[in-house]
């Protein structure tokens, strides 16, 4: 039996990009600025690495306004969702063969 | 990638979604608030005289409730996946407690305290049980 760190996905084995779609996973959409604080990470760096999840089909990215205000809003798509669980599984697997 | 290393990862993982969730909760006191206001609402159509001021009362009090509120929702930063799906028969019932309370109440039962104190409970707990489901969500 191959080992679990096979099935991880590369593009969430980086720890922030791992946190953004954690952050995302709970709910249905999530307003950039409080991710960006949930993650504790800078608005460049959120926006760089949404950017790539982005690109890579897990993330989708809604722009809007509320009032005057512009607002980003993020959000998981399918592929994100199953992304980040066959990841989750695998995390798990290493974990639990601590 | 070793198992402590893995471990520190769901933690971390676990600990931003927890943060963002508890940010998408609001639904629970969207809800909740709409309960009293029904509740109220029911009130105002069933006891406050004269009929001017229970109009009054119905058309600008809700109308500015309503659009407080919805400002509000709009203003939250996160919403919980499923919600909608989760509130649609909440939101429901109480219209329908609400049309029926209404339609038996007026004008038979105008200034009938006992009567609409129970229509105000009936009405505003569909709305009130879907907002203590909400906060567990």
């Amino acid at each position: 039996m191959s080992h679990p760190r096979h099935a991880l996905d590369d593009l969430l084995v980086h720890a922030v990009r791992f946190s953004i779609v954690a952050a995302l996973h709970g709910v249905e959409k999530a307003e950039f600025a409080l991710v960006r604080d949930s993650v504790e990470i800078t608005d460049s760096t959120l926006s760089k690495q949404v950017a790539l999840l982005e690109t890579a089909g897990y993330v989708a990215v809604e722009k809007g306004r509320v009032g005057r205000r512009p607002r980003t809003w993020l959000s998981l798509t399918p592929d994100g969702v199953e992304g980040y669980r066959r990841h989750l599984e695998a995390l798990r697997a290493i974990a639990g063969k601590g | 990638m070793d198992p402590h290393a893995a471990r520190s990862a769901l933690d971390g993982a676990a600990s931003s979604a927890e943060r963002v969730r508890s940010r998408a909760r609001w639904l629970s006191t969207y809800m909740g608030a709409f309960a009293v206001g029904f509740a109220i609402l029911t009130l105002v159509i069933g006891l406050v005289e004269p009929p001017v001021l229970r109009y009054a009362g119905f058309l600008g009090g809700w109308a500015v409730f309503t659009a407080v509120m919805v400002l509000w929702a709009r203003r939250q930063p996160a919403h919980l996946r499923g919600s909608a799906r989760r509130m649609a028969p909440a939101w429901g019932l109480t219209a329908a407690a609400y049309g029926i309370a209404i339609a038996v109440g007026t004008p038979a039962r105008l200034g009938d305290v006992a009567y609409w104190s129970v229509a105000a409970v009936v009405v505003a707990t569909p709305l009130a049980v879907g907002a203590l489901r909400e906060r567990r969500a």
